[in-house]
């Protein structure tokens, strides 16, 4: 009910439109490459410089802010939530609910977008390639889906917690997690995108990913590592948003 | 029950920052209809929140059916809110709308059609089931809300503004269903502050002004209590001010103003006061034509509290 309920919502109106063309911006290039010319950009390896240009860094990023940020906030802003604070569900399964309902939209969507851009890019090479390929989609939604299950926890927290949750998620995004990546040291390693990048990086071996898990060269971090940051930053924020939740007197 | 009040609120207050909503506001409910009144701004809502469970009260006490309201599924299960504003989920269906917020209340798809479709067709909303809430007017937004809160059958109703957006014909079923339900035995709480659409739905009222409770108890029993203040009584007459010289002196009479063919007294003691008028009336002294007590109803009693 919560899925049904949250990912039509999440997903109807001006926003599920900007999310969509957002998530098929990055078609474009290689769609029209391959109608007009019949061949697609570097198969596999082309699939993943998309990915790691434009998908992991930015649109990936930009849905889990949008779907994050709604799931329980659209109730808030929108002032339904008195119907669903006065049904008997303990508000802790609303916000996991809710949680588990922004990952499937948001992954829902993204990896409809990754399967086309794979064949897009991947399909003109062969039906065999397809195949072959298989596993490096296989990675891209694993990691995918483990961005989003860190990304999403955080946006809600601060969805629950602060008025204007887009901004500041827009912020923590496009200035915190840029800016640590480009600073030299370890910096890098206090972003989320890091531990995305090293995981996918351990576990596809593609030099792509290899290189944006070592940024100034440093060591790469061990796979149970970068998975615990993820799980233990969704777990703390999740956390927080429950405790903040529950106690919570909402004036809608 | 055991005869223990559904709702029962001891001194509580509650603050939005440094604004006081509520101030030491002590209040039981019970099973029939109750009506909240009061100006806009006046704490309603804000009783409304707290007593089902949306917001915690900075000071006192909330208890609903001998529990703490306040994010608590027992209370919540047992108890139905139509919210003040119009907002739903305009994407959904009017038949949706309530399916869903049935499912979310614990009850299978089919229990939770049928349940929608009873509350659909108790609030006129039958032949609109199919159509998108994004396209309901006022009116039948209005009607979604409080069906949502009767589809469940809860033991506590609580509806806030009831009557807003509705045309007559819809104010006049809206104040049947909130009587029937008072009458099968619900507690259901209304607010308003359309005084006499209130006085039509039930004789119980407390009355709120600036986040306390000024009066509560049934319209007779405020109007005894206030027995005591002067009352105002309109008396027509062809000689108002031959009335006011025959009256004024007598005990219990405030004051009196003249005006064109009429007398206006402020009484203490209303009985004594239209016994010496009528004997007057009867001497022959002056023409009565006709008199009546201005404060009778709601508006004067409430006008009267909140001066």
């Amino acid at each position: 009910m919560t899925l049904g309920l949250t990912g039509l919502s999440l997903l109807r109106g001006r926003r599920g439109v900007a999310l969509a063309c957002l998530c098929a911006l990055p078609l474009i290039a290689p769609g029209l490459e391959l109608i007009w010319s019949g061949a697609g950009t570097k198969g596999g390896v082309g699939f993943v410089e998309l990915l790691t240009g434009h998908y992991f860094p930015r649109i990936n990023l930009i849905v889990a802010l949008f779907v994050g940020c709604g799931a329980l906030g659209e109730e808030i802003d929108g002032k339904t939530l008195p119907y669903l604070l006065t049904r008997p569900v303990p508000r802790a399964a609303l916000v996991i609910g809710r949680w588990l309902a922004a990952i499937v939209t948001a992954g829902s969507l993204l990896a409809a977008s990754y399967l086309v851009l794979y064949v897009a890019t991947v399909a003109p090479m062969g039906g065999d390639a397809l195949l072959v390929d298989l596993p490096i989609l296989g990675w891209a939604l694993c990691g995918m889906a483990l961005s989003l299950v860190a990304y999403c926890a955080v946006f809600m927290l601060l969805s629950v917690v602060i008025k204007w949750p887009l901004l500041v998620g827009l912020a923590l995004l496009f200035v915190w997690e840029e800016f640590a990546a480009t600073m030299p040291g370890n910096l890098a390693r206090y972003t989320l995108l890091h531990h995305v990048y090293t995981l996918l990086a351990r576990l596809s071996g593609d030099e792509s990913y290899v290189k944006l898990a070592r940024p100034e060269n440093i060591e790469l971090l061990p796979t149970a590592d970068s998975l615990q940051v993820l799980v233990w930053v969704a777990v703390v924020a999740l956390g927080l948003a429950l405790w903040k939740f529950r106690r919570k007197s909402f004036l809608v | 029950m055991n005869g223990a009040p559904t709702v029962e609120l001891e001194r509580v207050s509650h603050w939005y920052g440094p604004v006081i909503g509520l101030n030491d506001v002590s209040l039981k409910f019970e099973p029939g209809v109750t009506g909240l009144l009061g100006p806009n701004g006046a704490g309603k809502s804000t009783l409304m929140r707290l007593m089902t469970g949306q917001m915690n009260a900075s000071q006192g006490g909330v208890r609903v059916f001998g529990q703490a309201p306040f994010a608590n599924p027992a209370v919540a299960g047992r108890l139905g809110h139509s919210p003040e504003h119009e907002q739903l989920w305009d994407h959904l269906t009017g038949r949706n709308h309530l399916v869903a917020l049935l499912r979310y209340g614990g009850f299978t798809a089919v229990e939770s059609r049928e349940r929608a479709d009873r509350a659909l067709e108790r609030v006129g909303m039958t032949a609109a089931a199919e159509k998108r809430v994004g396209a309901y007017s006022k009116g039948m937004r209005q009607r979604l809300r409080i069906g949502q809160a009767i589809a469940h059958d809860p033991e506590l109703v609580v509806l806030d503004e009831p009557l807003n957006g509705l045309d007559p014909v819809g104010r006049r079923e809206m104040i049947d269903l909130v009587r029937a339900l008072g009458a099968g035995g619900h507690t259901v709480i209304v607010s308003g502050h359309v005084l006499h659409e209130v006085e039509k739905m039930t004789r119980r009222i407390a009355l709120v002004h600036h986040g306390q409770v000024l009066a509560e108890g049934t319209i007779d029993e405020i109007r005894k209590a206030l027995d005591k203040r002067p009352h105002h009584v309109r008396v027509a007459t062809d000689d108002p001010r031959g009335l006011a010289r025959l009256l004024l002196e007598e005990p219990g009479v405030v004051s009196v103003r003249v005006a064109k063919g009429e007398a206006h007294f402020e009484v203490t003691e209303p009985g004594a006061f239209f016994d010496r008028l009528a004997r007057v009336a009867a001497d022959g002294f002056v023409v009565v034509r006709e008199y009546e007590s201005t404060d009778d109803n709601l508006q004067a009693v409430f006008d009267y509290l909140v001066a």
